[in-house]
């Protein structure tokens, strides 16, 4: 098995420019995601949890406030699929 | 997108549905998908085409920025879906064996950090379920493995995406990975098979 780097064609594609633009948005969002022990609220850019919580309802208050203005509040299920994403 | 080749889109065939935001965008993939399979057919017997290309990859993986790159200035014929679906991907290999003498060529896009592709796919304008993802992620391997057993002579060339900084701009890029033979294929196919649920915690934060 080989890879080869292909030479980007268009350094100012308006479709990779959107993509890149995509991920840097979703990366202000805030996370209510489970853990082994509870529940942790985390910044989608963040290396680690912001703050650990034992149960649901208070990790979703203080998501609320940490969210970025003009982000998202995703929160997930125990299973890690999303429950729910809301505008801040 | 501008050039020589036709691209068939069902993302592009949602904007033109009565109601359509992007908001809920979902709701108007599959009557999207059964008018793109519509012009898809009739644009096969477009006697000019040279080839036909089937994409192949799940939900922001990169396949349309792939395509705006490197695939717009030949004379192809382009549909590009998921292809998550055997049954889908069945009556277009049909159609196009019926219709052209052309055997149909694949070209997959993988990201190479599924996470990634994950904050792509919550970032954009266009709002689906996070099942979408798990689920294009998944079929989109099963069938493309699918095709390189049962149909051998299709030529599959898989591209993975990467999305990194270079000089000080992050931006994505792509690299064509490539085997001796079809068993070298197959294995590396085999190799990247997820369940829904492996999909989730590969992209869990």
């Amino acid at each position: 098995m080989i890879r080869t780097e292909l030479a980007r064609k268009n350094v100012d594609n308006p479709e990779i420019n959107a993509y890149v633009a995509a991920v840097k948005r979703a990366q202000k969002n805030t996370h209510v995601v489970p853990t082994a022990s509870g529940w942790a609220v985390r910044q989608a850019s963040a290396a680690r949890a912001s703050r650990l919580f034992d149960d649901k309802p208070a990790a979703i208050s203080f998501a609320k406030t940490v969210a970025k203005k003009g982000s998202e509040l995703i929160v997930h299920k125990k299973n890690g699929r999303i429950q729910a994403r809301k505008l801040v | 997108m501008e050039g020589k080749a036709i691209i068939i889109n069902p993302d592009d065939y949602k904007q033109r549905l009565l109601g359509y935001t992007p908001e809920h965008a979902e709701k108007f993939h599959i009557p999207a998908a059964k008018l793109a399979d519509a012009d898809f057919r009739k644009a096969i017997k477009h006697k000019d085409i040279e080839d036909v290309i089937l994409i192949c990859g799940g939900t922001a993986s990169g396949k349309t920025e792939y395509v705006s790159e490197y695939l717009l200035d030949k004379r192809i014929l382009i549909y590009d879906g998921t292809l998550s679906s055997q049954e889908g991907a069945l009556a277009k290999i049909r159609n196009i064996k019926r219709y052209t003498d052309k055997m149909p060529i694949v070209h997959a896009v993988f990201p190479d950090d599924l996470s990634r592709a994950f904050l792509a796919f919550l970032g954009r304008d266009r709002k689906f379920s996070d099942d979408y993802f798990y689920k294009t992620h998944s079929g989109c391997r099963r069938t493309l493995l699918w095709i390189a057993q049962e149909y051998p002579t299709i030529s599959i060339e898989i591209f993975e995406s990467s999305y990194r900084e270079k000089n000080g701009q992050e931006s994505l890029y792509f690299k064509k990975i490539s085997f001796v033979n079809n068993v070298g294929l197959v294995d590396y196919l085999l190799s990247i098979q997820y369940t829904e649920e492996e999909i989730i915690k590969k992209v869990a934060l």
